[in-house]
Formats: C-alpha cells, structure tokens, sequence
C-alpha cells in the first residue's frame, strides 16, 4: 500500500484511527502492530512471513544478547552479535544483491549461473537496518532489552515508516513504546504534515517525475544540453519531493499516533556545501551509517589515511544500499571523493567564501549564491548517476549537458513545465517554511487570523488537488520502492 | 491564547479525520459504477476475494484499482485534475495534447518493427493480387498530428508519420496514395475531428478525391452533395484521454447525394465470409441509433465488422475490396458514386481468405481494385496485416 493510493486514504487511514482511538491504550501498540503487519501483507502477501521471521530473530537475539551481557560468562556475546549480524545482512544480502553478486560472478569469471529472480521484499533495508540498530545500541548499553515482542514488533513493523523511513532508531523510540503523548496538537500537527508530505509526493514529485521519464526515453545521442539539463533537474527535484514527500507522510502518521521520529530532511538543496548535504539529506541514513559503520571502523581517530579510507567504505555501501547496481556504488564514491576533498580543503574556501557575517548585504547575498550553486551542481550530477542504472550510458548523459544546445522537445517539455518547476524550485527552499514561521510568531490576533486562514485554506487546497491528482493519475511511482 | 490554539487544534484533528471518515462512509455506501460514461471506460468492480487471489496479491492490485475507480464523485476529481494541468501551464497529460481551438491530440508512438512487418507483407500482398490481374493501391492517411501539427501549443516530439509515409511510398512506389498533399491544401477546412483520432467527413472527401484522381476515376464536385449535420455533441476517442477536460464537441457531418442515399448495407458478423449475403438483411448506411451513445462515430456503417458490403444504386457491374481500419467508415459511402459494391474488410476480426473472397467477388462482379486504407499510425502498429497472406 502506498500512502498516496485511494485504498491508504479512504479505507485504511480512517480505519486504523478509528481503532487505535477508541481501543483501551495498552491496546494500542497491538493494533498498530496488527495493522501495519497487515498494511505489509497488503503489499507482499507472501514476504510479510519474511518480516515475522526477522522480528522473531531479532527479538530473540536481543533477550539472548542481554541475558549474556548480565551473566558473569560473557565470552559468547561475540559470537551471538556475530551471529545476529549475519542473520539480518544474511537476510538482506540474500534477497536485495543475491542476483547483483550472480551477475557480477559470472562477469568476473564467465560462469553462466542461473539468476534467482527473487522479487526485493518492499522495505527490508529500512526494517533489516531498524532491528540492526537495536541490536548495536543493545550492546552498547545504550538501549533498553524490549521484552515484550508486541513493542518490539511495532517498533519493526511500524507502518509509517516501514516501507520508505525515516531509520528510526530504537534508541529514539524506546520511551514512546512504552508511553506517547497522544492529544489534539499531536494530532493536528501530525495531520498537517501528512498533507504536505502528500501534496509533495502526488502534486510536485510525480509531476516532475512525468517530465524525467520523457527525457530519459529520449535516444542519449539526440540530446540537446537543454534536455539533458532539464531531465537531470527533473530527477533531482522529483527524487526530493518524492522521498522528503514520503519521509513527511510517516513523521505525520507517526504524529498521528503520538511518536515523534527525528527529521529525515531540512531543505538539503540550500546546503553551501556537499558536507552541508548530507547533514540535511535522508539524515537518518547518514546517521546510521556513522554510527554503525564509520564510528566502528574508527571514524577519525587514526589519522587522515584510515579517515580516507573509512570514508570511502561508507560511501560505497551507502551507495550500494540504495540499489544492487554498479552506478549506486559510483555514485556513494562521486560523494566520498567530494566528501574528501572539502575536509581536506575546498571546506576552508567555502568559509571564506561564506560571509554570511559579512557587512555588505551584495556580497553576503553572491557568496550565498556561488556556495549553492557549487553544491546544486555537484548534487544534480550525482543524480544523473543515481539515476541510471546502466552505467556505460552515464558518461553520455553527462556529455550532452555540455553545452547551449537545445531541441524542439526540450523547448516544449520547458514551456509545458515552467509553471510547476517554478512550483517545485521555491517549494524545495526554506522561503515557505521561513514565511509561515514568521506569520506563526505574530502575537495578535489579526495576524493569527490570517495564519489560520491561509493555513486552513492551504491544506484543504492541497488535500483536495492530491486526491484529484491521486484518483485522476496513472502515474504515481515510487522511487524508493528498490529498497 | 493558549486555548484558542487548543480549539484550533482540536479542530484541525477532527476536521481531518471526519473529512476522511465522510469519504469512507460515502465510498462503502454508494453503489458501485461498472462504466464510466466520461473516461468511455469500464471500471473496476469489488474483486474476487479467495485464497489464490490473496497469495498472488491480486485481490490487492485490484482493490486499489477499485478504490480509486469507485471513489466517490471520480468525475469530479478526474475533471479538476485536468484543470490542475491547465492551469499551471501544462499542454498534455501524458496520453494527449491539448491545442489551439479545442483541437486534442492522442499521443502515439510508432513501433518500427511492426512497420518494417507491415510494409513486407503489404509487399507479398501486392504481387499475390497482382498475378490474378488486381491493382493495389495503399493509402496511409495521416492524422491531425501531422497535417495539424501547428494547433499544437509548443513543438512536442509527435510520432513521425512521415518516416510512415517514406517507407510505403519508397517500397510500393505506384501503389502508394499520399494523401498528405490534399490534406494540407484543405487543412484550415474541418477536415479532423477536435476531440477524436479520425478524419471528419469532409476530410474523407477530399481523401476520396485524390484517390479517385489516381485511379483516373470520377469525384463529384462538393456543392453536389447535401451537407448534413447529424450531431453537434461528439466526444470522441482523444476526449477520453483527457476525460473532463473542458473543450467543445465536435459536430458530424454526412454528404449525401443520390447513390448515397440510396445505398444499402449488408453486414456479415461471423468473420469467416462465407455467409451468403444475399441471404443478409440490408440495412441503412448510416447508423442512427449510434448518435445516442458515446461511440458516435459508429454512425458510419455500424461501427467494425468483419465483412460488410454496400450496395449501391449505380448499377455498373464494378465492385471494390477495401481493407480498413476505421478511418474508411466515412470514406465507403463516397465510392457509391463509382462501384455497384463496396466489400469491406476489417483485419482485426475477418478470419477468412482474401484471395478466395476476391475469387468469390468476381464471380458476379468486375473487380480490378483493392484498397487498403489505414491511418497512418495505425498501419505500422497494427499486428493484424500478417492475415493479408492467409
């Protein structure tokens, strides 16, 4: 189930709200968790058996792996967390790059295996990396054992955040198992975020996306630049809407139902940096990686060398998470390279650069611009390659972005599109929320008014467009579905 | 203030969920619809639900499709996102144009593979007919894309009916009939339909004309027919791409002359031609009862059928085999001036032998020509010219 279908909106929504409200609180967790197995099952019938088995798995481990760390013999734990790590990457390894590895083996040494041709169970690098979270922060002693497999299910199955994100760690969740604030704000701030995260996702992302999947079908060869330039900023608007669309929609139901997750995107195309970027890009990523990849393998602490190279195993794994295809990995490594390189040096440029202290409001306001176009253009290059799955066709792309040329389709798509990328451009920068925010603290009541005013009306408008849109569209894809 | 936020809130919340909760109630009430008379479509009923359709994900697949086709008010929704799409600029949905003056464009792509099919069996065609002494003529006639191509807003890539066009005209040469020329001439004329992929009447005039002139035949002069207008209300096939989209009908249009009127029609529905038509009842040329559906274009004969015939009060012992698509259904009539029958075939559902159909037309009739007439999109994707060569 996708949360801008009709099936999410009409039937599933209401219904769970209904249930989870009027069901005694200690209920609660067991509806949810019943819900969203159910919400999974919706979508992968058969795997949902899949999820069960991790959950079960995890749950066990985390007793055995507590019980071990309070026994005086904890000559074991090794081996269990060792054990653990293999079941879920087993897991995941198996069903989302068993085919990758085929491939690559019989490129490598001319066997001609048999591709299994397993279908990616939806969501199970979220959920796989949820219950690794757990696991870690267990043995770190910085989480809790969660004993009680209903909480423990819901944490995993969650459904807001089941099939897309956030990562939620358990640390950040474990209270809100247990005790949650469930009122009218909650509620209410919970419902406005859903809209806009919907509104992001069916109005602008597939919109945007129409115009990427145009270009893309277009022989690379004919290309003008315009057409390249115009589908390589499609793809970057469109995979942003999309997924922050996305992320808004599970923080907002999360809200709904009292949990607070932690942000997932703050306007990463303002960023003046890459290093900027990926502080305010799919942050729950980013995290988990420090956390359980970066920081273990040592992180900074043994010189620049080791840092490098951490750098660069990260990035490639980050990128091979997003998909089992060469050009993800190239792309993690585009960023390590960039990542490298502003911690060498180009960091210190950009500071000079960045006089956001300055006095003259001209340069603060053209250092600003050069800082973002520097990263806008690192980053809509980065998704070119994100993008493209065959690899040997990026260096063409790229090569068609050279230039002024343009055709007579790339005029139109332009023409056509103005509007909406207009739309899309200003929606992706913090002048909305910064607008809002400032009409927000306005004390008296005339200006209350207008906010409400502008608020209500806005919501409705929008909620009332993405069904439109919803019903009315048959293109609604999800981008981060591979995962 | 802090209580004012509160009753804000509290509003918000309820509002919200009422809103969704109206929708559910109203959704699980109302009747389902099993057609949609604006988007010419079925829709999705309540699927099956049993434990095959639940493992395989069937039932889910087509629930979702059922949520969203039997939401309440669908009309309305599928309307305002049209207007959405007008309204910030856009000049297609991703299944058609909207132009200048009401003028909607299907989005089309050409499958060259299929043409390349095609034109070879076009080809075998040819030189089978041409051993018992028939003549081909092919006619490709493009459709508003082409020869309106300037009432499109912008210049979008259209499916290129002119490679169409070279590669029939380069391999039949002779039989090759480009309508392109005649069409152009005339193209500030209502010669499309705005909101349907076919040609009007008139265009089908001029169409016949051009033929007749390279079969070195007669065309009456236009002022020798009556115009008749028999509907203003027609939405056709391109409107259902934009279902709700708010644009003009068409209105259509027959010429009659005296062969016109007077001819009757005579439809063989099994497909395999070999139903005696003498044993068929005649019908008009021209069905009425069409104009009260949504399929308004089935005025002209009836819609497709796998064999009809037109006979036609010009007793000159001449007959005529056309090989069609739709686009000949307001073609045919014309002819009646210049052949006492008027065989059609429609490849998608005769299953008989043309060469044995010829053989059978000549037994009463002198038949020297075969047409086949396709819009130009629709003769290279069709799969169905391998039956030529039954």
């Amino acid at each position: 189930m996708v949360f801008s279908s009709i099936t999410f909106l009409v039937y599933f929504l209401p219904a769970i709200l209904c249930l989870y409200y009027m069901a005694p609180v200690r209920m609660r967790n067991f509806i949810l968790l019943t819900s969203s197995l159910f919400f999974y099952a919706w979508g992968e019938p058969i795997y949902v058996i899949l999820m069960l088995i991790s959950i079960f798995i995890n749950y066990s481990f985390g007793i055995l792996i507590d019980s071990t760390i309070k026994s005086p013999n904890t000559r074991f734990i090794k081996l269990w967390m060792a054990l653990n790590l293999c079941a879920n990457l087993g897991i995941l390894g198996f069903f989302k790059y068993g085919d990758f590895v085929i491939k690559n083996i019989n490129a490598l040494f001319g066997t001609e295996m048999s591709l299994l041709n397993i279908p990616l169970p939806i969501g199970i690098s979220f959920y796989t990396f949820q219950a690794m979270s757990y696991i870690i922060d267990l043995y770190r002693g910085k989480v809790r054992v969660q004993k009680n497999i209903v909480d423990f299910g819901t944490y995993i199955a969650l459904f807001p955040q089941l099939i897309a994100g956030p990562i939620v760690r358990f640390k950040t969740i474990e209270e809100q198992l247990r005790h949650r604030v469930c009122n009218v704000f909650n509620f209410a701030a919970g419902s406005r975020r859903f809209i806009l995260g919907l509104g992001k996702k069916v109005l602008i992302a597939n919109n945007v996306g129409m115009v990427w999947d145009s270009i893309s079908s277009m022989p690379s060869t004919e290309m003008s630049a315009l057409s390249a330039w115009l589908g390589a900023v499609a793809f970057t608007l469109q995979i942003y809407f999309d997924f922050s669309g996305y992320s808004d929609m599970a923080i907002g139901l999360g809200k709904m139902f009292g949990f607070t997750f932690d942000e997932n995107f703050r306007h990463p195309y303002s960023s003046k940096s890459i290093t900027e970027f990926w502080r305010r890009w799919h942050i729950s990523l980013g995290t988990w990686f420090k956390e359980y990849v970066y920081i273990p393998l040592g992180g900074n602490k043994y010189g620049a060398a080791r840092q490098t190279m951490n750098i660069l195993i990260v990035w490639a794994l980050t990128g091979l998470w997003h998909g089992a295809s060469w050009n993800f990995v190239i792309w993690g490594g585009y960023f390590a390279v960039i990542l490298i390189l502003e911690k060498l040096f180009i960091n210190k440029l950009l500071e000079r650069l960045d006089r956001s202290e300055s006095e003259s409001i001209i340069t603060k306001f053209f250092g600003n611009i050069a800082l973002r176009a520097y990263t806008l253009i690192l980053v809509i290059i980065s998704w070119v390659i994100f993008a493209i799955e065959d690899s040997y066709r990026i260096p063409e792309y790229l090569k068609s972005m050279v230039g002024f040329s343009a055709d007579a389709q790339g005029m139109y798509l332009l023409q056509s599109n103005f509007i909406l990328f207009v739309i899309a451009m200003i929606a992706a920068t913090e002048v909305p929320q910064n607008i809002y925010r400032k009409l927000e603290s306005e004390e008296g009541i005339l200006g209350t008014k207008l906010r409400i005013v502008i608020e209500i009306s806005g919501l409705i408008a929008i909620l009332i467009l993405s069904v439109a849109y919803s019903v009315a569209s048959t293109y609604n894809p999800f981008l981060y579905f591979r995962f | 203030m802090k209580k004012f936020r509160k009753y804000y809130n509290l509003i918000l919340s309820y509002g919200f969920f009422m809103i969704l909760a109206v929708f559910l109630l109203a959704c699980i009430l109302i009747q389902d619809k099993e057609f949609s008379d604006m988007e010419n479509r079925s829709l999705q009923i309540f699927p099956k639900l049993n434990m095959n359709t639940i493992a395989s994900g069937a039932f889910m697949s087509e629930f979702e499709t059922y949520a969203s086709d039997q939401v309440i008010g669908r009309d309305f929704w599928v309307k305002l996102k049209n207007s959405g799409d007008k309204l910030i600029g856009k000049k297609d949905n991703g299944s058609a144009y909207w132009g200048r003056e009401g003028y909607l464009f299907s989005m089309e792509k050409i499958d060259m593979e299929q043409l390349a099919k095609n034109t070879s069996y076009l080809l075998k065609f040819k030189g089978n007919i041409e051993k018992k002494g028939l003549k081909l003529s092919v006619a490709a006639v493009p459709t508003s894309s082409e020869i309106l191509y300037d009432k499109l807003i912008g210049r979008p890539a259209m499916a290129d009916e002119a490679v169409v066009l070279k590669s029939l005209n380069d391999s039949m040469g002779e039989a090759s009939i480009d309508l392109r020329g005649v069409l152009r001439e005339h193209k500030d004329e209502y010669i499309y339909y705005k909101t349907d992929h076919h040609w009007t009447t008139l265009g089908a005039y001029y169409g016949y004309r051009k033929i007749m002139s390279r079969w070195g035949g007669n065309a009456e002069e236009p002022s020798r027919y009556k115009k008749e207008k028999v509907s203003d209300k027609f939405l056709g096939t391109t409107y259902s791409k934009i279902a709700g989209f708010n644009t003009g009908s068409d209105d259509i249009y027959r010429y009659l002359n005296y062969n016109i009127e007077n001819s009757t029609l005579k439809i063989q529905k099994s497909g395999l031609g070999r139903e005696n038509f003498d044993t068929i009842e005649s019908r008009a040329l021209f069905a009425e009862e069409k104009l009260a559906t949504k399929d308004k274009y089935a005025y002209f004969l009836g819609g497709n059928d796998p064999l009809v015939r037109i006979d036609s009060p010009k007793k000159n012992g001449r007959a005529l085999l056309i090989i069609k698509d739709s686009y000949a259904n307001c073609l045919s009539p014309f002819f009646t001036d210049n052949y006492e029958q008027i065989y059609s075939v429609d490849l998608r559902y005769y299953r008989g032998n043309i060469l044995e159909l010829i053989e059978e037309i000549r037994k009463d009739m002198d038949l020297t020509d075969v047409l086949v007439i396709y819009n130009a999109i629709q003769i290279s994707n069709d799969r169905n010219l391998v039956f030529l060569l039954r």
